[in-house]
């Protein structure tokens, strides 16, 4: 799996173990996964593009303290997954009632997984922190330790948001038959 | 989720890509960051230096060897300076050690000296009083003669026994002075007594005889008086000094604080260089006390 991923990410060009670490070939090696996590937090294309945006530039600044790739990818996701929150932070700050505002772009921007992806549909109407478990251990294949240590949180609490997901997906599921 | 589940999941979530435009849009905020940054960097050392520097055009593999440079550093930090600090914690302790010995070996010197000095003085002090006890004797002879000797001159007498009886005593004197057992005053009382012709200068030249006796002995006295004296070498005033019962005296151009005690007296006279000496004996009075304070510094090169 992540050697098809590796595959998919790299569009076609060959990475060598010994390529260098810069922000430039860190877009062209993460960019899709950083992507697919900013979409599935986000739930629409614009903001889900401004945080892509935002984390690959914050990458500009702090590339030369990355020592290796997977420092680089742990990094990555553990920004996008701040960024995000902050983001809905913003939005709790100003009191604005997310439900009524996303149905209001749902029409113009919001992003729905198509009808042929029903296991990311059902994914997409879990709440953001289930959704997060999810794609980090069923894509990623991150362990309850890694995602823990991203997402700051005790390994507990995964465990927990994993077991109720499950639940959660198995309905839906079932639900769309 | 189940397996099934989860492969569906990855199967549809393989499908999404970045957008080209967005990684393109993205690469060039990228590259407008690292412009900024660069520009910041210049304006920094600008202002440090107060040189401009021109932006640095990066060649390739310049951020790989930054890279390897950090990682580097950061590999030999700790090291050196756990290495910096054991350096500097020895040098501290060697040098406090060397200055301890530094004390150590002064204060031994310092106290043997003071101690020899002390010492030596009291050795001194008792070694001249032996000495002086002794030479004291012949003296006090010595002086006895003279003055017998003296005053068999000084008396009024006349003739030939009495000149015999003066030339006998200058005899006895000059042999006293060269240490020969004195009995002259009694010899010569002997002699001069012997003569037949003088009945009365002889009783003369005896009472006269006698008071010169009794005017050479009197020194004696004296300097009977002055025998048991200490001198000590000391470094600070003793206690006495302090009491209120302490006299201020001058003797010899010397200032000696005394006091007296149950045992005799105690006097106290600076030195010219650091420090002092203590002077305590029997005496029966202070000028007496003094008097062999000072001969017995005087001897000891005071």
């Amino acid at each position: 799996m992540g050697i098809i991923s590796g595959c998919a990410m790299t569009a076609g060009s060959y990475m060598t173990k010994e390529e260098p670490i810069t922000a430039q070939t860190a877009i062209d090696r993460y960019a899709d996964m950083v992507y697919r996590l900013a979409l599935s937090q986000m739930k629409n294309r614009t903001d889900a593009d401004d945080l892509f945006q935002e984390v690959f530039v914050r990458l500009v600044s702090h590339v030369d303290t990355l020592e290796s790739w997977e420092h680089v990818k742990a990094w990555l996701i553990r920004v996008t997954i701040n960024c995000a929150k902050k983001h809905f932070d913003l939005y709790w700050n100003k009191n604005v009632d997310y439900i009524e505002d996303e149905e209001r772009i749902r029409g113009e921007e919001a992003y729905e997984p198509p009808p042929e992806h029903p296991v990311r549909e059902a994914v997409s109407k879990l709440p953001p922190k289930y959704r997060l478990a999810v794609h980090l251990y069923y894509y990623e294949e991150l362990s309850i330790a890694e995602i823990a240590e991203r997402t700051e949180q005790k390994e507990g609490t995964v465990k927990s948001q994993l077991h109720r997901a499950r639940e959660m997906l198995k309905e839906l599921l079932e639900e769309s038959g | 989720m189940t397996d099934q589940y989860k492969e569906q999941y990855q199967k549809e979530t393989e499908q999404i890509h970045a957008p080209a435009d967005l990684i393109a849009r993205t690469k060039a905020a990228m590259r407008e960051e690292e412009m900024r940054m660069q520009r910041k960097r210049s304006r920094q050392m600008a202002e440090l230096t107060g040189w401009e520097v021109k932006p640095v055009v990066q060649g390739p593999g310049f951020a790989e060897k930054k890279r390897d440079w950090n990682r580097t550093a950061r590999r030999w930090a700790y090291p050196l300076t756990a290495v910096a600090v054991i350096f500097i914690l020895a040098s501290v302790s060697l040098m406090m050690r060397g200055l301890r010995n530094l004390e150590s070996d002064s204060a031994p010197l310092y106290d043997a000296v003071t101690t020899a000095d002390s010492d030596g003085a009291e050795f001194a002090t008792q070694e001249a009083m032996e000495e002086a006890v002794c030479e004291e004797a012949p003296m006090l002879e010595d002086s006895a003669a003279a003055a017998s000797g003296t005053g068999a001159e000084s008396g009024a007498v006349t003739g030939r026994g009495a000149e015999s009886a003066a030339a006998e005593a200058m005899e006895k004197a000059e042999a006293a002075d060269m240490g020969e057992p004195a009995d002259a005053a009694s010899d010569m009382e002997e002699s001069a007594g012997a003569s037949d012709m003088e009945a009365a200068s002889e009783k003369e030249m005896a009472e006269s005889a006698d008071e010169a006796k009794e005017a050479a002995e009197a020194p004696v006295a004296d300097y009977a008086a002055e025998v048991n004296v200490t001198v000590k070498r000391v470094w600070k005033k003793p206690d006495f000094v302090a009491r209120e019962d302490v006299e201020l005296q001058t003797y010899e151009d010397k200032v000696f604080w005394v006091v007296r005690e149950t045992e005799g007296w105690a006097a106290y006279v600076e030195s010219e260089s650091r420090g002092g000496y203590e002077i305590r004996g029997e005496a029966e009075d202070m000028e007496s006390f003094l008097a062999a304070g000072y001969r017995r510094l005087s001897e000891i090169s005071f």
